[in-house]
């Protein structure tokens, strides 16, 4: 039965995971609210770059075109590390997107559709047996609580819906922090993103354009927190560290403010309780190094909706719902992070990326199959353990 | 940019905010009502946030009217 009076669902957090599952309920006539605690267009701490499976995804949800307009293409990656260099061409382009542009597009998107944005900080939320609700705190200090018959968790790393129902692991130790931002001055951009890794430390640099880029550095905690009285001065001496010379960074500005994100984890027990579903980061992260971030968190949010509007027009029992969304979800994160093991141990264990490198300069073919489930154009399947082995040998 | 700690924090002082953050910008002594963020070091990763068992921190631009105070607090503990 539909609850009248209240919002069929709450989705917290207006990332791409949240703004797309609301996107999708409310488009299908369903009453969302969207809440979360920052008025957009805002920045975000985030590699910025779109696979072209994304780019299709997005093209699915019919926003692809007022995107297109910001995006610039990436045309391959080039990955330095252990003395050696990998150049991989992409068989399509990808995107670097700032994601300014991209959740406030997606937001807006969702509003047109229907669905109601809310600015408040989610404090607490409970999952009733017979609805939901979140206890949220608005800009004025003001506290309230809204109750519907779904919840969607979709606040990333840290989420506090997945804290507060039970749904997270503990964090591992010495877990990973980004820093970065967008810089301008820099020579020689090309489409190509690079990427220079040192062990579990790397340096990312994604054009925004021909002198722009977001430019990450990816630090354990213990590494950063020797740096921590002069983090910009820290981030500038390791990216040239890490890519050999001052040549092309030394004169590189940081334009508008550094940002930081971490602990970089974050793992769930599982992701369901009667009345909730998580969706993106909050449901489960991924090594950011491979690029599957907001890929996932728009099939999540995706796949959210629709087994929340399954149930509630009465298309199916929320058991089954919930099994098949636990089942492809997990499955989905699963897979993407044994991507990120064998990426991991291909760039990063010293001898394998030498190895690598060189069969690859040889024959740029090998790289293929495992370019082509990294980038989205054979999704849902894994390389075969001989493609694998073929870039060793 | 920093993040601010406020009123909730007094009397719990749980300190799970202090083993999370990646710069050690969080301090207080035993004698201490609360915890405070030095605005200084702190990098705003917002790590700390959702470690908080009572949402007690908050960035500084979105720190509710009623504990604007507490901005001028935090930066007050790392003077001298």
């Amino acid at each position: 039965m539909r609850a009248a009076g209240r919002d069929e669902a709450l989705v917290v957090g207006a990332g791409p995971a949240g703004s797309s599952a609301a996107l999708r309920l409310a488009r299908r006539g369903i009453s969302v609210r969207l809440i979360d605690r920052a008025r957009f267009p805002r920045t975000k701490a985030c590699g910025e770059y779109l696979s072209a499976g994304t780019v299709e995804q997005l093209r699915r949800l019919c926003v692809g075109e007022r995107l297109n307009a910001a995006a610039q293409p990436v045309h391959g990656i080039r990955i330095f590390g252990n003395g050696a260099r990998t150049e991989l061409p992409f068989r399509r382009p990808g995107w670097s997107l700032p994601r300014v542009v991209l959740d406030e597009i997606l937001v807006e998107q969702a509003v047109a559709a229907g669905a109601q944005l809310l600015q408040a900080r989610v404090e607490d939320c409970a999952d009733e047996g017979s609805c939901a609700s979140v206890r949220m705190r608005t800009p004025a200090g003001e506290e309230i609580v809204e109750r519907a018959s779904f919840l969607i968790g979709a606040d990333g790393i840290g989420s506090v819906v997945a804290r507060k129902l039970q749904l997270s692991r503990p964090i591992a130790s010495n877990p990973r922090f980004a820093l970065g931002g967008h810089y301008s001055g820099l020579h020689a951009l090309d489409g190509f993103v690079e990427m220079f890794v040192d062990g579990r430390t790397y340096f990312a640099v994604n054009p925004l354009g021909r002198d722009r880029a977001n430019i990450m550095l990816i630090v354990p905690q213990r590494e950063l927190q020797n740096r921590r009285e002069d983090v910009d001065r820290f981030i500038r001496e390791r990216g040239e560290l890490l890519s050999g010379g001052r040549e092309r960074f030394g004169c590189a500005a940081l334009e508008g403010k550094r940002i930081a994100v971490g602990p970089l984890t974050h793992s769930t027990r599982q992701l369901t309780r009667p009345r909730t579903l998580l969706a993106g980061d909050a449901a489960g992260f991924v090594d950011p190094f491979i690029g599957q971030g907001v890929g996932l968190a728009v099939t999540g949010g995706m796949l959210a909706a629709d087994a929340i509007a399954s149930v509630l027009l009465g298309e199916e029992a929320r058991a089954v719902a919930w099994e098949r969304y636990e089942r492809v979800v997990a499955a989905e994160l699963r897979r993407r992070r044994h991507l990120a093991t064998i990426v991991s141990a291909l760039v990063r264990i010293p001898f394998v990326a030498r190895r690598a490198a060189a069969v690859v300069a040889r024959d740029p073919s090998r790289a293929a199959p495992l370019l082509d489930a990294v980038a989205g154009d054979a999704p849902g399947r894994l390389p075969p353990i001989h493609s694998l082995f073929r870039l060793l040998a | 940019m920093a993040y601010v700690i406020t009123e909730p924090c007094i009397g719990t002082k749980d300190k799970s905010c202090v083993d999370v953050c990646p710069v050690d910008c969080i301090h207080g002594k035993d004698e201490d009502e609360m915890l405070y963020i030095d605005p200084e070091v702190c990098i705003d990763c917002g790590a700390c946030v959702s470690a908080c068992p009572v949402e007690a921190i908050f960035a500084d631009s979105d720190v509710p009217e009623k504990w604007q105070n507490f901005l001028e607090i935090n930066a007050e503990y790392f003077k001298n």
